[in-house]
Order: structure tokens, then C-alpha cells, then sequence
């Protein structure tokens, strides 16, 4: 994801350093027991060892939730944002600092309620990160209100007779937005195309959205029982342009479809299935330009001269200066 | 059922041609249905003409010329499509046609044909620049597996004789070295006129030679070569710089040709030439040792002996410098095949390096009474070899199978390549391409390829390569056709060897044209009458069409369909020996199916890859599924002795033993993604343990 051509980073390569899983581990989790979560964070830094990426040019970004308390887990850098507000942030430190390798974890609140208008330009802007839904259909943290995933029906703290509205499905959400290039959708409990899933987005040139449903096992522990213990209820997608199938998961999953990620059409009638849940690559396009690319970005645009500077400028505005303040009288 | 009319049956059975509705085939130029449209084969894109230039192995036209016009505006793409036509066709006519020919002849078409030539000349000249500079062209004729052969056997010879030639360059010059140094401090390089030549004329003025040489001759000569290594060394000399096996530069010996058109030839050039093919390879051995300084009289001069000529031959590394010794190829020509046979299976069971091509142009070897397809005296027995690559391939086939082809001469071992060429002399000038087509589609001249370095078991070395729907008795296709309503019809039509056949003009006397009005359900396909077990009361009949695309209805004889008969069997042992036919689709249903679902227990399969002996578990005992560990640490946290995390942070059972079974059973209860397959306790005093089994059981 980096590009070398600043010669710090040049000599910083030079020391070609294998980085280890313990590397990237950071706080102890404090999610519930058997939380989804515990498979994306595992998953995640499988890729990053995988991927030998830098801790100190890594940085994970997230919003409020459960799911956000990600980047404490992660011995990278990363910034625990205010509600709603991963996406424009992660944007920012895209913009500035287009040497680091940007993530994202949001939950279904987060990104899908108050921070929906984000969502829809962050996909339509296309920025290089890869984002992480964690999609559990409950707000966890304040246990238990209908999130704009849950089921319809679901009786919730603030639905005690049933959620009244159909859940939104944020697949098709995605893929009806303008320069969408990457979605994917990953199942917490088959760890292994989770992984393979990430991996790919991490390699997508562009911005990657892959949600992944996740478990909560202390809010709604009986969602996704039928899914996780038969699996006729997941299709694993497959193609030569997206993911192979292991043999030994091939084993499990009788249920698979072959699915070129070309095709935008084709992808968003899968995406509208919920039963069996689609698990892989719906839709890469390869091809969509990078907002980055188009504007002038990049190190070096924000010296603390010119922040000072720029800084100066606004302060002068509100500024009383006592001779011209006289002259003034 | 309706029966036929008596007169075709009448001459499908005895040959009686009587009867108004039974016409003549002969002279009508009708084709089967099947190759009708591919009449004027150069007109349509196919894998030929072939792009043969030196440097690059062999490569069709649509190829060269799809890959000059990726990514090319539309124009120049749309134009160097009209030109590939016009190339095709000129390699059509010529047979053999140099490209800046073709080229030549190309442009003065297009100037020719006024009009849209605007941009044509760029084109044109854009195009030849995209291909190869001194290239031929070569279209599928009788000659072209000789000439395709040729040009590869070419193309891997040159890189090894570059190879062997550099070695022997290196090491002579070496030698050389070690001479010259030599001379250079003997006495009779140091008198005075030596001492004066090589130091040039420039200084011959400032020195003075005489007192120089007297001053050298008084310093003690140390070392030296000595006698015999030096007459060993010019003698290895003479024998590096003598050989004829390969081209050096500079170098005055003609090198021997290793192209042959007959196999006793070729062999009796082989053994003549066997003493001094392992003179050099001795030469090389020691030119080595000298060059390095290793060579030890004591231990060297008994091994190389002129007597042991076969001891250098194990020295290291010297088996790599004989695989670049050039290989033999040798082109026959189906005529000559029963006498030449003999000698080449003689070379191939010696192991020599052989390329040998056996070209047929007429695959029949009796035409009365009963049509014989020739029987091949080399390729089965050369099979039988074991250590032999075989290679047998229609000539339309061998663009396709051009990796196969490089494959064999790449090997060091002897190669045989069986090919029919289409030439046939009663094809009535249908293009070879067709006839070799059609012999491979009817299954009359079957495909395959076995290389002995595929593999060690036969199902790797043997493969149906080049063969359409090797699965099928034959190949079949739909027909599109237009009725007298002008109804568009389609129906699936077999190509079996009766079709072949009929384009045979010797077999015009098997076929007799059906009036339309005498057409009838029982006249069947011939691929009908040959898969059903009771033919009575039917005759094949098979749609041919005329130069104007009419289709005609035709009955064969019965001599035909005994001649099919005969090649639907031998197909069926070539399927067999490839893993086709009966036993490759219930392969392939495996592979391809849906693995069964599981059993409605909640716990699913486990995963193969982990445990190939998946199926095979013991139930009795623990085991934890860490694939579909979804790492939430639960079980760790019950006994992190017991589990414990992998390099991936995926839980594993590292010890049953390190906790009660009552953990295991908490542990199996508690994981999300029911991994943990708690078995049977290992201590069967533990207590509780009734209650405790129960719990397990619910888990399994």
C-alpha cells in the first residue's frame, strides 16, 4: 500500500524486519465471552503479521461501539473517534499521511445510523482503506436497542413489541453508490475465508468494505445459531477473479456459487439474499479511481511551518491591535 | 417402426445399386453436413498458417497478429484482421511462403483494391514491424509436420549446442592460456628477436634485446609444464578444436548434420560417429581437471586410459555436458515406414537420442473388401518401450499441441512422433487441415501423448491430449440447417468414422445419394447404428452437403460401418489407457459434486485439509476443529494448558491430559463455533463423570 519514495522510509526498509503476532497484540479484550469480535481482531492480525506491515505504519480508526474498541487491541497506531466519525477521519489521515496503511472498524451503528452520510461518500470518495463493518444487528454497548440491521420483529429495549421496519441491508446500500469498488461480505465464524476475505481487501486499490456478521453472543445469542451449526444456510462465493475454496472447506459447505466479481448486476441480487447468507468477494472493480489520486496530497503539505502559518492567518482575523485599535477612536 | 425401402437396404447390405431412388455420389463434391462450412478453410481464423522464425518456437497467425493488435486503436485492429486473411490465403496457395513475400503480395492486393485504403499502407507496415523479421509462414500441408518438427528440433538443438559450444570455447581457451604461459618462460621464448617481437615495434629502439635475453637466460627456470602434460594438453587441444558435434566460431571443421531422412542412415552415422562423440566427452573431462589444475597423473592417467571409455562418462557433471550433445531427427514418410520400422524401434530400445517423425498421409491400408485402416507398426510398439515419448496427432492438431511437441524434443530420450498429415491422395483437394480434422474428430486417428517424464505411473505420462470430448465415442456437433419451409432446424449430428470415410473418393462406391421423396425414419444416423445393439430394418444414412450448402440425404455400406466399428474399439482401449470413457466420468462426478451434506447433528465434518484421516476419527477420542476456531478464548480461560493458542491465535488441543474431563466438556459446551469434540475421559475415576458423558454425547 505504501509508495517508497521518500528516502526516510527507503533506509526504514533497508531493515527488513518480521514482525510476529505478538507484535501487533495490544490490551487484553474486554468484549464478552465468545464475541465475534474475537475472530476479526485474530483474523486481522494474521493479516498484518502476513503482511509484515510496519506497527508504527499501521493505523486503525473507529467510531464508538463494542466493535470500536478495536484499535485498543491492536499495538498499532490508532485513534478511538467520536460517533459516526471513522470514515471522515480515516479520510483525513489518508489525505496527510498517504504512507500509512488505514483501517477501519465501525459496527452497525455506527456506520449505518449516525454515521450513514459518512458511509455514502466515504464510498463514493474511494479512498485506499480497508473498512471493517462489524455487523452483530443490536447495539451491544448499551445493551440491547434495535440497530438499522436488526432483524424486522426483534424485541429490543426500544422495540419491546418488535422492531417495526425492515432491516437495511448494507450490501445493497453500498453497492448502489456511485464508484463503490470493493465489497465483500465475511462470516465471524468461518475464521478461514474471514482471513482470506481481509486479505484481499487489504490488497484493493481503492476503498474495501467487507461486512462481516458477527455473533453477539450476550444480546441476541440465538441469530445466527441456524447459520453457524448448519452449513446449507452459507454459499461461499467463488471465481478465478475472487476466492478460491480450500478442500477442506469445500468439505463443509456444500453450498457454493460461482460468482465473477465483475459483475456489478449479478452482485447486487446476491447481496439481496439473506438466506443462505453469501460469504466472499460480491464485487471488485479494480479499476475506480482513488480520490487521493486526484487531489494534490501527500507528506509534506502540512510542515509546522505552514500549519503555523496557516494558523497565524486565522488568529489574525480575530486579532485587536492597539495602534490601528487608537487610530480607530 | 418403419422399415427401410428394400433398395437401401439392398445396398447397405450387399452393395446392389438398383432402384430410381439411389443416386451416385461420385463427382457431386459432397462433404458430411459437419465440415460443409468449413469448405473454403481459408477464408475462416484458425490456428494455421504457422509463424515459424528462428529464435521462437512456432506460433499460429491469429495468434502473432491478436497480440500486435492488444490494445491497439480499432482501426489498425479491423485492418490487420483483413490483412491476416490475405496472409492466410497466401499461405493457402503457396503451401510455404516467406512473410516479406507475403507481405510483398499483401500490400499489392491492397493497393489493388481501391477505396478504403486509407491508413492501409500504415497498417501494413505497423503489422510486419509487430512480427517476427525473417519469418516463414507455413500452412497445413503434406510437409508441415516435417517442417514444424524440424524448426523446434532447431530451435532446442541451438540452445544446447550454445551451451556445449560455450563450454568447449572456454575450456580450450583455457588450455591455451596454460600453454602460451608456458612458451612465454621457456628459452626459446626468451631470445632476443622473440623478446623483441612481442614487445611490439614502437620500443624496439629503447631496449636492448640481446643483453635482456642474456639477462633472463641466467635466471633459474622454475617449474615448467614438463613433457607429458604438455603433449596431453595439446593433445586435448587438438581435440576440442577437431570436433565436428557442434559450430564454433572460427573453428575449421565442418560440423556433422544430424538431420536424416532415413533411420539406417541416421543410425549408421550415430555409430560412426559413437568413438569420437566419446573421444570429446573424455577430452572434456580432462580438459576440465587440466584447466583447473586438478589433474592428478597418478589417479587420472589409469581412469582415462584409452581402454575405459566409458569411466570419464560417470566423472560429475559430465552427464549434463552429454545431454547437450545434439539429438538425431529423423522424417519418414508413411510409405517407407514398414521397412524403417526395424531400425528405429532397434535405436529407441538402446535409449539413443532419436527424434523420429512418422508421417501418414493415407491412413488407409485397403480400400477392398472391407476399408482396413493401416495399422502403425511404431507408435504401440515404441509405447510398449515404457521410456520412449510418443506422440500421435492429427497435422491440424499440432499448433495446438505445440507445448507436447517442445516437450519430447526437449527430453534427452528418444522421441516418436506419429502424425497424419490429411495429404491424402484421394481427398479430391480438400484442405489437409479438414481431412486431419476430421480423422481426429472421428476418432479413425486418434491423439494422445505419452511422456515418460511426466510422471512415474502411467496415468501421468498418458494423456488424450488434442482430442475433442474425449469422453464421447465421438465427437459431436449441432447442425444448424434451413428447411424446404425455410424453417431454421437443428439436430445433433455425430462425427464417426463413416463420415471420415466418406470423404475418401475410393469409398464412392459404399454411398449411394437417397431420393428426397424415398426419405424415411429408418434411415438412421450412422452414429445410431452404431451404439444401438439391433440395427435390423434400419440403414445409415448421413447428410452430406453439395458445393451450394443443399443437403443430400446418403446411404453407406455396410463395409463402412464395419470399418467404424473397428475404430470405435480401438478408441475405447485408448480411453481406457487415458482414464477416459467409463471410468473418467464417475472420476469426475466426484471431484465435481457437491460434497454430501452432513448428517443433521449440529457438529459438521472436519476439515480435511487438517486431517486427511478425517472421516477415519475416533470418536472416543478429544480432538478440537482449529480451523473454525473463531479465537473468542473462552476454552483458554476454562484451561490454558489443556488449549492453547496457534501460531495463527486459532485455539488447539496441546494436552487432554493437563485438565479433568470436565473442563473438556465445560469447554466444548462453551466455544460459539462447537470445535471441541470433548471424546471419551481419560481418567475413569473422575467424578460426576455419568452426568458428565451425558453432556459430551449431546456435543457430538
Amino acid at each position: 500500500m505504501n509508495d517508497f519514495t521518500d528516502p526516510t522510509e527507503c533506509l526504514l526498509r533497508l531493515h527488513d524486519e518480521q514482525f510476529a503476532l505478538e507484535d501487533y497484540q495490544g490490551g487484553v479484550p474486554r468484549w464478552c465471552a465468545g464475541c465475534g469480535d474475537n475472530a476479526i481482531l485474530s483474523a486481522v492480525q494474521r493479516l498484518c503479521r502476513d503482511e509484515n506491515l510496519r506497527p508504527e505504519k499501521t493505523v486503525f480508526v473507529s467510531g464508538i461501539g463494542c466493535s470500536s474498541r478495536f484499535p485498543h487491541y491492536m499495538k498499532t497506531y490508532g485513534l478511538h473517534g467520536i460517533h459516526g466519525r471513522a470514515l471522515p477521519l480515516a479520510e483525513g489521515i489518508r489525505m496527510t499521511r498517504p504512507d500509512l496503511d488505514v483501517f477501519v472498524n465501525t459496527g452497525d451503528g455506527d456506520c449505518c445510523s449516525i454515521g450513514a452520510a459518512h458511509w455514502i461518500h466515504a464510498i463514493r470518495y474511494n479512498m485506499r482503506m480497508v473498512v471493517m463493518l462489524h455487523d452483530n444487528r443490536i447495539y451491544g454497548l448499551t445493551k440491547k436497542q434495535a440497530s438499522p440491521t436488526s432483524p424486522i420483529g426483534l424485541k429490543s429495549n426500544t422495540t419491546p413489541r418488535g422492531s417495526w421496519l425492515d432491516a437495511l441491508n448494507p450490501l445493497t446500500v453500498t453497492l448502489g453508490v456511485q464508484n463503490v469498488s470493493f465489497v465483500a461480505q465475511a462470516v465471524d465464524w468461518i475464521p478461514e475465508q474471514l482471513y482470506a476475505i481481509l486479505q484481499a481487501a487489504y490488497h484493493h486499490k481503492g476503498l474495501a468494505f467487507v461486512r462481516i456478521l458477527q455473533r453477539c453472543t450476550e444480546w441476541l445469542p440465538k441469530l445466527f445459531d441456524e447459520a453457524v451449526r448448519d452449513p446449507a444456510h452459507v454459499q461461499l462465493l467463488h471465481h478465478e477473479r475472487g476466492l478460491s475454496i480450500s478442500p477442506a472447506l469445500a468439505k463443509i459447505y456444500p453450498n457454493r456459487l460461482e460468482h465473477d466479481p465483475r459483475d456489478i448486476n449479478r452482485a447486487r441480487e446476491i447481496a439481496s439474499e439473506t438466506d443462505p447468507i453469501p460469504v466472499g468477494i460480491l464485487y471488485h472493480n479494480p479499476d475506480v479511481p482513488c480520490y487521493e489520486d486526484l487531489r494534490h496530497h501527500g507528506l509534506g503539505q502540512h510542515t509546522p511551518e505552514r500549519i503555523r502559518a496557516g494558523l497565524e492567518a486565522e488568529f489574525d482575523k480575530f486579532t485587536i491591535h492597539p495602534h490601528t485599535a487608537a487610530a480607530a477612536e | 417402426m418403419q422399415v427401410a425401402h428394400l433398395d437401401e437396404l439392398a445396398f447397405h447390405l450387399i452393395g446392389r445399386r438398383a432402384g430410381e431412388s439411389l443416386g451416385a455420389v461420385a463427382g457431386r463434391s459432397l462433404l458430411p453436413v459437419a465440415l460443409a462450412p468449413y469448405r473454403d478453410i481459408a477464408a475462416l481464423r484458425h490456428d494455421f498458417p504457422l509463424l515459424l522464425a528462428p529464435g521462437r518456437p512456432a506460433q499460429s497467425l491469429a495468434a502473432a497478429v491478436d497480440a500486435a493488435s492488444a490494445g491497439a486503436d480499432d482501426r489498425f485492429a479491423g485492418q490487420a484482421r483483413h490483412l491476416e486473411k490475405a496472409l492466410r490465403r497466401l499461405a493457402a496457395e503457396h503451401g510455404e511462403i516467406s512473410l516479406d513475400e507475403a507481405f510483398r503480395l499483401a500490400a499489392a492486393q491492397a493497393d489493388n483494391a481501391a477505396g478504403d485504403a486509407e491508413g492501409m499502407a500504415d497498417s501494413l507496415a505497423r503489422l510486419r514491424a509487430a512480427l517476427p523479421a525473417s519469418a516463414v509462414l507455413a500452412d497445413c500441408t503434406r510437409g508441415l509436420a516435417g517442417r514444424l518438427l524440424a524448426h523446434e528440433w532447431e530451435e532446442a538443438r541451438h540452445v544446447r549446442a550454445g551451451r556445449l559450444a560455450a563450454l568447449i570455447g572456454s575450456l580450450a581457451r583455457r588450455l591455451d592460456d596454460i600453454l602460451k604461459a608456458d612458451y612465454a618462460a621457456s628459452s626459446e621464448a626468451l631470445t632476443a628477436e622473440r623478446l623483441c617481437a612481442s614487445m611490439g615495434a614502437a620500443q624496439q629502439d629503447d631496449f636492448d634485446f640481446d643483453t635482456m635475453a642474456r639477462l633472463l637466460a641466467r635466471v633459474p627456470r622454475k617449474g615448467g609444464l614438463g613433457e607429458r602434460r604438455k603433449q596431453r594438453i595439446s593433445g586435448l587441444l587438438d581435440v576440442l578444436r577437431r570436433q565436428r558435434f557442434v559450430a564454433i566460431s572460427g573453428s575449421a571443421a565442418e560440423p556433422y548434420g544430424f538431420v536424416f531422412d532415413s533411420a539406417a542412415v541416421a543410425l549408421e552415422a550415430w555409430q560412426t560417429r559413437r568413438p569420437e562423440a566419446l573421444a570429446l566427452a573424455r577430452a572434456l573431462a580432462m580438459a576440465r581437471l587440466e584447466a583447473n589444475g586438478d589433474y592428478d597423473e597418478a589417479r587420472h592417467d589409469a581412469l582415462f586410459a584409452a581402454g575405459s571409455a566409458s569411466a570419464p562418462l560417470n566423472a560429475p557433471g559430465m552427464q549434463a555436458v552429454l545431454r547437450d550433445f545434439p539429438d538425431y531427427l529423423v522424417l519418414l514418410d508413411g510409405t517407407e515406414l514398414a521397412a524403417q520400422a526395424p531400425v528405429v524401434l532397434q535405436a529407441f530400445g538402446a535409449g539413443l537420442p532419436f527424434k523420429v517423425l512418422a508421417r501418414h498421409d493415407d491412413l488407409l491400408e485397403s480400400t477392398a473388401p472391407v476399408p482396413t485402416f493401416a495399422v502403425d507398426p511404431l507408435a504401440m510398439t515404441a509405447l510398449s518401450l515404457g521410456e520412449v515419448f510418443v506422440m500421435q496427432a492429427g497435422a491440424s492438431q499440432l499448433a495446438a499441441l505445440g507445448p507436447d511437441l517442445r516437450a519430447g524434443l526437449a527430453g534427452r530420450g528418444p522421441a516418436l512422433y506419429t502424425v497424419f498429415s490429411g495429404a491424402g491422395p484421394e481427398t479430391g483437394g480438400l484442405s489437409p487441415y479438414l481431412v486431419s480434422a476430421a480423422a481426429v474428430e472421428s476418432r479413425a486417428f486418434p491423439s494422445f501423448v505419452y511422456d515418460p517424464q511426466a510422471g512415474t505411473a502411467w496415468a501421468e505420462r498418458f494423456r488424450l491430449a488434442g482430442n475433442p470430448q474425449p469422453e464421447a465415442p465421438w465427437a459431436e456437433h449441432t447442425l444448424e440447417w434451413q428447411d424446404a419451409a425455410f424453417h431454421r432446424q437443428s439436430v445433433r449430428q455425430d462425427f464417426t468414422a463413416v463420415e471420415f470415410l466418406a470423404l475418401d473418393a475410393r469409398m464412392a462406391g459404399e454411398l449411394a445419394g437417397i431420393a428426397p421423396q424415398a426419405w424415411n425414419d429408418a434411415q438412421v444416423s450412422p452414429g445410431e447404428m452404431l451404439a444401438a445393439p439391433a440395427t435390423e430394418g434400419r440403414v445409415p444414412a448421413l447428410p452430406m452437403a453439395d458445393a451450394e450448402g443443399q443437403v443430400h440425404r446418403v446411404v453407406a455400406g455396410a463395409a463402412l460401418l464395419a470399418a467404424a466399428r473397428g475404430c470405435q474399439a480401438r478408441w475405447k482401449l485408448l480411453q481406457a489407457l487415458g482414464g477416459a470413457g467409463a471410468a473418467r466420468p464417475a472420476a469426475e462426478a466426484l471431484v465435481a459434486a457437491p460434497a454430501p451434506a452432513p448428517e443433521p447433528e449440529p457438529a459438521p465434518a472436519p476439515a480435511a485439509a487438517e486431517a486427511p484421516a478425517a472421516e477415519a476419527r475416533d470418536p472416543d477420542v478429544s480432538w478440537l476443529d482449529t480451523p473454525r476456531c473463531s479465537s473468542c478464548g473462552e476454552c483458554l480461560n476454562i484451561n490454558a494448558k489443556m488449549f492453547v493458542y496457534d501460531a495463527n491465535g486459532q485455539a488447539t488441543l496441546a494436552d487432554p491430559a493437563a485438565g479433568s474431563f470436565r473442563q473438556m466438556v465445560e469447554a466444548a459446551e462453551g466455544c460459539p463455533v462447537a470445535a471441541i469434540h470433548p471424546g471419551k475421559p481419560l481418567d475413569a475415576k473422575e467424578s460426576g463423570l455419568e452426568d458428565l458423558l451425558k453432556r459430551a454425547e449431546a456435543l457430538r
